[in-house]
């Protein structure tokens, strides 16, 4: 089976990011599959407004804006399942009273742009030394009518699927995915594959973002030893 | 989030003793510009301008709305610029900083009438181009207003739209994948160039973060390629001399023409 | 400290102060405070055509839960790309009628997030936007449905979903007709909406980490830790996975959430029926 733009049914779209590019957050970092693409902007852990406050935890609060026009509910939706997702990646216990903020920024949505915007968290939170308990890394594949599966959709194939489904996994993948969402019209077995499918790709995601982190580390590590 | 504080007396009392020899904190001459960078892509209409560590990202995108039924052949250009956490902690939309920018950068866009909105029209009364132009602020490291008015005019020449062919009551709209897509058609292309003044003789053309907290006065020129005056804004602050304000402008004169030809090599390289 | 025997208070007492000692007490001894088993729901009541000013409507009972949905039509000008699709909106809302920790003013990010995914369950998916059409590029339907809760006591998600699929299946649009660009629509007579599929949901929730109860009521998903809300359709298809939450949901757990949920479906789709209409 031949895609648009030519991919095989189980390849992803290129990846590419760059972290610590904004120099007001306290971690930020740009996550891109092809054509779609998200900025993140972390500030953590900062002051906290009385009203979200909490007392042994801090307070996780994800704003994310649409690539065009202002934010609408379905941002909304995502900003919920982006907090969600993180809310115990985050060791929030470690520091009380507290606010971490997550800024996300579309740059522009070619599909599955949710999972974009989880790794792009991920990649922020751990560039602002936000304790995490594990990397979180996201993966989409759409089943497409006659029952193909495809990995990293674009917005195009996305349009045309029967079902697609978002998974996002924390570093332990069997004690259960940490965000799911499959919708469409599809059947367990699909939804099965579709799991295993994006398990796979997840692994795949975190194994490049935790070269990134490494490769920044190490750059920054040979600076501090040439000065 | 709570809103940060300004830079701390330390800090403005060395950029003040430095200026007033001449000498800017990040090494600059007074009347220098920052690194300007500009990149474009990979869709139409989707351009980043740096200034240092000032970023700002607009994207122009257009759609095929119903006209108003005022101006029935004429398009609608759409404008949205919002200052959000993303370029500084506690940023919110709404607050006095925010509309002061955001405001500057519609009145450049919009009020100069940059877009030929006539062009847009594809069927009198019944079909034209809605032409959204999205300003997002990513990091603000100081003079937003210049990158942003920049970035603008960048995305709106780099923007095309598709193609359309009007036959009789009918309009075909082409795929961009089968007919190559046609750019807008703008006027002119006003870019802001801003100065900061901190009393007396100090003046320093694009502020930034650090010069942008400390200043007493700021003062924006708007200039088109033509060289013509499109705007001016100096919203308060201390009281300048005219003198002041002509030295100003022809600072700016040259300014833009840089600007300008920075813009058309970027677009040149990645039309390339 | 000569008092060792057992300490005794009220049960409401017990229940206000140690919420979560309350609940354990209970699910630790595979039961719930309500009486219920783990995998047990509440009772569905479903009644259609309750609201007698709107073109369809539904009042859903699941357990002390309620909500009341109403589709209003209205004749809208299509949006130029989609000439012959017509509209559907939603908003679910959540006032403090329903319960105490809502506040008056603009919808919550629960209302909002609620809204929005009712929306993408329905919109297309058992709505046919093109069904909408009156004629086309001229004059489309627009359903607005509102759900508003009346009283909030766990599982709105699973109440919003059942309430609109009743309202759906209850609407009666009028007959239109456009003439010389004028839309007369006759409310006297009207035609049922043919619909895509039949939507039956079922939220599980994670209570205190560890245990997977079916259902929930306001106490219990006070200590959620996850949900998972699973959407089957009539044909055993499923239109919807979703798991909100943090807490670890295995992937077994999920799956038997499914098989349960489909297993529900002959009766859930009984009382959807037994429930009248106009």
């Amino acid at each position: 089976m031949t895609r648009p733009d030519r991919r095989d049914a189980g390849q992803i779209r290129a990846l590419h990011c760059v972290l610590g590019q904004l120099s007001r957050a306290d971690g930020s970092a740009q996550f891109a599959a092809g054509d779609s693409s998200v900025l993140c902007g972390v500030y953590g852990p900062v002051d906290v407004r009385v009203y979200d406050e909490k007392l042994d935890r801090a307070h996780i609060e994800v704003k994310l804006r649409p690539a065009t026009g202002l934010p609408n509910t379905k941002d909304k939706w995502t900003e919920s399942v982006i907090r969600s997702t993180f809310e115990r990646e985050i060791l929030c216990h470690l520091h009380p009273r507290t606010l971490v903020q997550i800024n996300v920024q579309v740059r522009q949505d070619d599909g599955a742009v949710e999972a974009a915007a989880i790794n792009a968290a991920t990649l922020a939170l751990v560039d602002a030394g936000i304790p995490l308990r594990t990397m979180v890394a996201a993966a989409t594949c759409a089943v497409l009518p006659g029952g193909a599966i495809v990995v990293d959709p674009t917005l195009e194939e996305a349009a045309g699927a029967q079902s697609v489904h978002t998974f996002a996994f924390g570093g332990d993948t069997a004690g259960g995915p940490l965000h799911v969402d499959s919708r469409g019209d599809f059947a367990m077995d699909e939804y099965n594959a579709c799991y295993d499918i994006c398990a796979t790709t997840a692994e795949r995601v975190l194994a490049f973002m935790r070269s990134a982190v490494e490769g920044k580390i190490a750059k920054e590590a040979l600076l501090v030893g040439a000065s | 989030m709570v809103a940060e504080i300004g830079p701390s007396n330390v800090e403005a009392a060395f950029l003040l003793e430095s200026l007033a020899k001449g000498i800017r904190v990040d090494g600059r001459g007074i009347y220098d510009y920052r690194r300007l960078k500009i990149s474009c892509g990979p869709t139409h209409g989707m351009v980043e301008v740096h200034l240092r560590q000032t970023r700002v990202l607009a994207r122009v995108s257009c759609e095929v709305t119903r006209p108003l039924p005022d101006r029935p052949t004429e398009g609608i250009v759409q404008f949205s610029a919002e200052l959000s956490s993303m370029a500084a902690p506690g940023l919110e939309s709404k607050t006095a900083q925010e509309v002061a920018i955001t405001r500057m950068v519609e009145r450049v866009i919009r009020q100069s009438r940059a877009v030929d909105t006539e062009a847009l029209c594809i069927l009198a009364g019944e079909k034209v181009w809605l032409v959204r132009l999205d300003i997002h602020f990513l990091d603000h490291g100081g003079n937003l207003i210049d990158a942003a008015s920049i970035a603008a005019i960048a995305a709106l020449k780099h923007f095309r739209r598709p193609d359309v062919t009007v036959d009789g009551e009918e309009a075909i709209i082409h795929d961009v994948r089968e007919r190559n897509p046609v750019p807008l058609s703008i006027h002119h292309t006003p870019i802001c160039v801003s100065f900061g003044f901190f009393g007396g003789e100090l003046i320093v053309l694009d502020t930034n973060l650090l010069e942008e907290q400390t200043q007493v006065s700021n003062f924006t020129v708007t200039l088109n390629a033509h060289r013509e005056l499109c705007a001016l804004n100096k919203a308060g602050g201390i009281p300048l001399n005219p003198k002041q304000i002509q030295r100003c402008i022809q600072i700016a004169l040259a300014k833009v023409d840089e600007i300008n030809e920075k813009i058309q090599e970027a677009l040149k390289a990645c039309a390339a | 400290m000569a008092n060792t025997g057992p300490v005794t208070f009220a049960i409401e007492a017990f229940k206000r102060i140690h919420p979560v000692e309350f609940q354990r007490r209970f699910l630790s001894q595979e039961t719930r405070h309500d009486g219920r088993a783990f995998g047990q729901f509440r009772e569905t009541h479903v009644a259609k055509g309750t609201v007698s000013t709107a073109q369809g409507s539904s009042t859903v009972r699941i357990g002390d839960t309620t909500v009341v949905c109403g589709i209003k039509a209205e004749v809208s000008e299509p949006d130029v790309k989609t000439p012959d699709e017509g509209y559907l909106v939603t908003n679910v809302d959540l006032s403090p009628m329903c319960s105490a920790r809502f506040r008056a003013g603009p919808p919550s990010e629960s209302a909002q997030v609620a809204s929005e995914h009712v929306f993408r369950l329905f919109n297309q998916n058992v709505v046919d936007l093109k069904e909408l059409c009156i004629e086309s590029g001229q004059a489309v339907w627009v359903l607005s449905a509102d759900i508003v809760c009346l009283r909030h006591d766990g599982n709105i998600l699973d109440a919003a979903i059942v309430a609109l699929m009743a309202a759906l299946e209850d609407l009666k649009l009028p007959q239109a007709k456009i003439e010389s660009g004028v839309v007369s629509a006759d409310k006297s007579t009207g035609r049922p909406l043919a619909l895509r599929r039949r939507l039956f949901p079922a939220t599980y929730t994670l209570v205190d980490d560890a245990y997977l109860v079916a259902d929930a009521d306001d106490a219990e998903e006070q200590l959620a830790t996850a949900s998972v809300l699973v959407v089957v359709d009539e044909r055993g298809r499923v239109a919807n996975v979703w798991k909100r939450g943090a807490g670890p949901i295995s992937r077994q757990s999920i799956s038997q959430c499914v098989d349960v949920a489909t297993g529900r479906v002959p009766k859930m789709a009984e009382v959807l029926d037994a429930a009248g209409g106009q």
